[in-house]
């Protein structure tokens, strides 16, 4: 059915995380597709106007009011250093957050000296430790972190987790949890209190079954 | 212009200037606000732009001390920019209304300096108007303060807006001193029920859901009437906050019912995940959120014990309003700045110019001699 009233606003990230989200709305009969090049649109229903943002930059777009929603991993949310209302969390592209090193070294949780580790997750690995009282020094790279122990650069590794297969085919194993991270449907604050209602139902979309 | 000049020019992070139709909009507004304060009675105060940082310290959450710019003195005494003028104020006035006569109405105008993430694409530099109502408790001092900024808000002529009125009794009142209300109140903000059930079984607390529920109530003042009942009943009254509870809820609702016979609730929501975010609020909050701005633009509530750090033992209860964030969106700034264009004077010299432009004047416009 056709909305009428203004549509939302929503940033969607780019890659993988796209079309799980996609694919979930298509399900729930809001279709949702960008024309060549193209980086907003708004679904089939009216309900919502869409834009593709690439995924760090999700969160500056919806503190900003720009996009009043957005889907995120808990991890960009975490790593932007903002804070949103946490409108739904939804049953796919979960994850873990993990301390991995090469097999058998101790776990950084047994007192030693600074424990030096490299991660593409600043903020949230600095916090980990910091609650913790362990002293750590961090060296942020971009990616591929598992070379890091590989090459001597950091005995420690803190990152993204899902099968394990890449830390294994490296020689690394995981050593600690440290967090569940999920994706959400997120709101920039001030955007939720004027628009709670139409949220609500959109939310309560989200959550249906599958038609 | 050679580089290292070009150099010379670059302005800090965070810094901003506004010029011509833009600080114009900024006065025109400005003067609004100040005469709607006057009209109601309130007088005008000034606070200095840095005060020791010890005095302030213990009012101060993580987050704010953070954001805080502080300096040594050439004593190596730390000093602090003025990061909130609430707090600058309750200084000033817990030291000057010591055996004043009370209520004292009082209004302030001015910027405040606190650091924002570089991402922000707003200023360090703030500027705060507001007002503070002072020696007056009960409902009518906090009605007071509401219809206040209402009739404010209402005269701004902004876009869609609504005030988000909460309560930190409430929260107190929820929390039962087993929980820290700081950790409370930032899984309020984010308004993360799962967080939320965890901390309140964490901290010793029974009823963790329906806690929850009722602190994550956001309705019209009637669905607030309609529902908190049974929110209300479905924590046990043998918890340490039952009677608190209900004292706070029934609070809340007699201050809608009565805002409900003096102005228009549309634009009013109860909000329970409201607490004021200021560690030194005791009772109602209240927020004001307008469609286009990325975040609240007015704050305030009842802050009962906060002069009482200052020496004077006065209750009181204000707001403040980001004007900077309402400027862009508030048609009566834009209103004023396009009603009265500048327009030249008429006349073959400098004297009879300048006695037309008087003529003009009388009649309201503004007029440049040449």
């Amino acid at each position: 059915m056709k909305n009428n009233s203004k549509p939302l606003t929503i940033a969607l990230p780019k890659g993988r995380l796209l079309d799980s989200v996609v694919s979930h709305l298509a399900q729930r009969g809001m279709d949702i597709s960008f024309g060549s090049r193209k980086l907003s649109t708004v679904d089939s229903t009216g309900r919502l106007e869409v834009y593709k943002v690439k995924n760090h930059d999700l969160p500056t777009y919806v503190h900003h009011g720009i996009a009043g929603l957005g889907i995120v991993g808990d991890d960009t949310a975490a790593e932007s250093g903002l804070s949103f209302t946490r409108v739904l969390t939804l049953p796919f592209g979960g994850t873990r957050l993990c301390v991995a090193a090469p097999t058998g070294t101790p776990s950084p949780e047994i007192p030693g000296g600074t424990v030096r580790v490299a991660t593409s997750y600043v903020r949230m690995t600095r916090d980990w430790f910091h609650r913790r009282g362990i002293p750590v020094k961090i060296i942020r790279l971009g990616g591929s972190v598992e070379l890091a122990p590989v090459l001597k650069l950091a005995p420690y590794i803190v990152d993204l987790v899902e099968t394990g297969n890449t830390l294994a085919a490296n020689g690394l194993e995981i050593l600690v949890d440290m967090a569940d991270i999920k994706v959400r449907l997120i709101a920039n604050s001030a955007y939720f209190k004027l628009h709670y209602r139409e949220i609500g139902e959109l939310a309560d979309i989200m959550m249906r079954e599958k038609s | 212009m050679n580089p290292e000049n070009r150099q010379r020019l670059r302005t800090p992070q965070g810094t901003e200037g506004f010029f011509l139709e833009e600080a114009y909009r900024h006065r025109q507004l400005l003067r609004l606000t100040e005469s709607h304060f006057e009209s109601w009675g309130y007088l005008p105060v000034l606070t200095p732009v840095f005060d020791y940082f010890e005095t302030y310290r213990p009012l101060l959450s993580h987050a704010q001390e953070e954001r805080s710019y502080r300096f040594p003195d050439r004593k190596g005494e730390l000093l602090m920019l003025r990061s909130d003028i609430t707090l600058f104020l309750a200084k000033q006035m817990g030291l000057s209304l010591k055996n004043a006569p009370l209520p004292r109405r009082v209004y302030y105008a001015d910027s405040i300096i606190r650091h924002q993430e570089d991402e922000d694409i707003s200023s360090d530099e703030f500027f705060q108007s507001g007002a503070e109502l002072i020696g007056l408790k009960g409902m009518d001092g906090d009605l007071e303060v509401l219809m206040l900024l209402q009739d404010l808000l209402s005269a701004m002529k902004l876009p869609e807006w609504r005030m988000h009125i909460g309560s930190r009794a409430l929260l107190d009142a929820v929390l039962e001193g087993k929980a820290d209300s700081v950790e409370a109140g930032n899984l309020l903000e984010i308004r993360d029920e799962d967080g939320m059930c965890r901390f309140f079984e964490k901290s010793g607390l029974s009823a963790v859901k329906e806690r929850t529920n009722l602190l994550l109530f956001l309705g019209t003042p009637e669905e607030f009437a309609a529902d908190s009942p049974a929110l209300v009943k479905a924590i046990p009254s043998d918890s340490g906050s039952g009677s608190g509870i209900g004292k706070a809820v029934e609070k809340l609702k007699t201050l809608a019912f009565t805002l409900s016979e003096t102005a228009s609730l549309e634009n009013i929501r109860i909000d329970l995940s409201e607490h004021g975010g200021m560690p030194y609020y005791t009772g109602f909050t209240v927020k004001a959120y307008v469609e286009g701005a990325n975040s609240a633009v007015a704050s305030g509530g009842r802050y009962d014990s906060l002069l009482g750090s200052f020496g004077s033992s006065a209750p009181a209860a204000g707001f403040s309003l980001m004007m900077r964030k309402i400027e862009p969106l508030s048609t009566y700034a834009a209103d004023a700045a396009e009603k009265a264009p500048i327009s030249l004077a008429e006349g073959l010299d400098f004297s009879s110019r300048y006695k037309d432009a008087g003529e003009k004047r009388k009649k309201g416009g503004r007029v440049a001699i040449s």
